[in-house]
């Protein structure tokens, strides 16, 4: 052993971390075959987490609810720690208030790897919803600072926003929340299954990059992908 | 190897490191993307002799990004002997033109290579130091720490973003608003340049605001400020790098370069304070 190796005192950081919320509508237009394929893809999706090494020690996984209310069902954790997620058709779609909720955790949960010195990959939020928004509509103040917010964090690299529509999902609205940069995409079928695998490569494929490696992902939208970018 | 300083000698620059493959590269049969070399730019006309440092990384996205790094390693070295020496009032300027004679040669070869930039992009650190001062210029991620003769370490440079992989190149178009330079005033300090396989295992605190640690560098700077020999010396570095310890610490691609000005008599120090900017001194 060299006079540096025993010398040198080398720190062991922690592995980087990419911190993802999935914020779902469960609301009651959802029950029925979307809600157990919804469920059922997000059982594949967190097994695909689980299957990846890299990916199970980086990725910190978040899901949030909306339907009678706005539920943290599984707050910031590493795959294999994510209970089996049960998700029953609710009423209402408080969308807006689920989005905040979203965003405030990313924020947090980035404040705490700093405060840890830990490295971190950009966060993403995935918001899947079949309807519109029950707490929002256009014109009205919450429904600005909701968009605002999604608008400004993408713009400003807080986060990265995904809007994705399920059968009659209200598109037109959607687009207006979604970040300019990135429109919403249209679930083909119920390929909730397609969705979650693209989702676990996606992440998977982040958590191998290097620190300074820029990772370009499949495309989604593409003729093989789960999802269109419905353009009326 | 020749040597690049004489201890004994009054303010005699002295560097020392080399740059080692990942296990991540090394896994794939792939080659370093790191590249590094150093020179010194004898004194002349009252200028003191400048130690030359030279630091890229290539992208691990960017498929001849090795090639890039290497060839803005060359032309920043080039660039600074042809530039060198002028008065501590230039040396912004100068290290400015080096950033953007090495992207220029960068582009040219994309050009030849009938590639994209993008295909040839990487960071970019060039520390120019005498025995009057320290000075950087830098985009990207990895780091500039600077010690002063009491110890006092200080991060010169550390520009990189909030997240793990996103990196503005030096190919990048708005590379002008992300160059960052620093200058600080310091009697024959040392200085340590290292790409970011390295970065975790010297310092602390979010990425951008690290701190070094003296637990990593203090037995650096002491085993290079004892070493005559930089053939020698380099290779207990790069041996370092690819110790156990390190490689554990990060599967990327490690370089290490270390700048100290070895004197006659032991020398006063001067600090007057650091100061840095993104802006573009043109």
């Amino acid at each position: 052993m060299g006079i540096l190796e025993e010398t040198v005192d080398i720190a062991y950081p922690q592995q980087p971390h990419c911190a993802t919320v999935l914020v779902l509508d469960v609301s009651a237009s959802m029950a029925g075959e979307k809600i157990l394929e919804l469920s059922e893809g997000l059982r594949a999706f967190i097994r695909a987490l689980n299957e990846d090494d890299l990916a199970r020690k980086r990725v910190d996984l978040a899901i949030i609810t909306f339907g009678k209310d706005v539920r943290v069902i599984c707050p910031f954790s590493a795959a294999d720690q994510v209970q089996d997620p049960v998700l029953g058709p609710e009423t209402f779609t408080p969308m807006g208030r689920a989005i905040v909720r979203a965003m405030d955790l990313v924020e947090e949960r980035k404040t705490e790897y700093r405060d840890l010195g830990i490295d971190y990959y950009r966060p993403w939020i995935f918001l899947i919803t079949d309807g519109r928004p029950s707490d929002m509509h256009p014109g009205e103040p919450f429904w600005d600072e909701v968009v605002g917010r999604v608008h400004d964090g993408e713009k400003e690299k807080r986060f990265l926003f995904w809007a994705l529509g399920v059968d009659r999902a209200d598109m037109k609205i959607l687009r207006e929340i979604a970040p300019p940069t990135r429109p919403p995409l249209l679930l083909k079928q119920t390929r909730f299954y397609d969705l979650f695998v693209w989702l676990s490569k996606s992440l998977s494929r982040i958590s191998d990059s290097s620190i300074g490696e820029q990772v370009t992902l499949e495309n989604p939208a593409g003729p093989d992908g789960w999802g269109i970018i419905p353009t009326e | 190897m020749k040597k690049t300083g004489v201890p004994g000698k009054k303010s005699s620059p002295f560097m020392c490191g080399g740059s080692v493959c990942g296990e991540y590269h090394g896994s794939r049969d792939e080659p370093c993307q790191d590249a590094s070399g150093w020179t010194v730019v004898p004194g002349r006309r009252g200028f003191p002799p400048y130690g030359v440092i030279a630091v890229a990384d290539g992208l691990g996205s960017a498929r001849l990004s090795g090639i890039g790094a290497a060839t803005a390693v060359t032309v920043a070295l080039e660039s600074a002997r042809s530039a060198l020496p002028v008065p501590v009032g230039s040396i912004g300027g100068v290290l400015f033109d080096i950033a953007r004679s090495a992207r220029e040669t960068v582009l040219t070869r994309s050009r030849e290579y009938g590639c994209s930039p993008r295909d040839l992009a990487s960071t970019f650190i060039c520390v120019l130091f005498s025995r009057h001062g320290i000075a950087a210029v830098h985009i990207g991620d990895g780091c500039v720490v600077a010690r002063d003769r009491h110890g006092g370490l200080f991060m010169l440079t550390s520009p990189g973003g909030e997240y793990a992989n996103e990196v503005v190149p030096l190919t990048a178009p708005e590379w002008k608003s992300e160059l960052v330079t620093a200058y600080i005033r310091q009697r024959n300090g040392s200085v340590v340049v290292m790409t970011d396989g390295c970065v975790r295992a010297a310092c602390t605190g979010p990425s951008d605001r690290l701190v070094p640690r003296p637990a990593f560098f203090d037995p650096l700077f002491s085993y290079v400020l004892s070493q005559q020999d930089e053939k020698s010396a380099s290779g207990e570095i790069m041996s370092f790098l690819r110790g156990q310890g390190m490689t554990r610490c990060s599967d990327d691609d490690k370089t290490v370069v270390v700048g100290v000005i070895h004197t006659a008599h032991g020398a006063d120090e001067i600090t007057s304070g650091v100061s840095s900017s993104r802006d573009n001194p043109e």
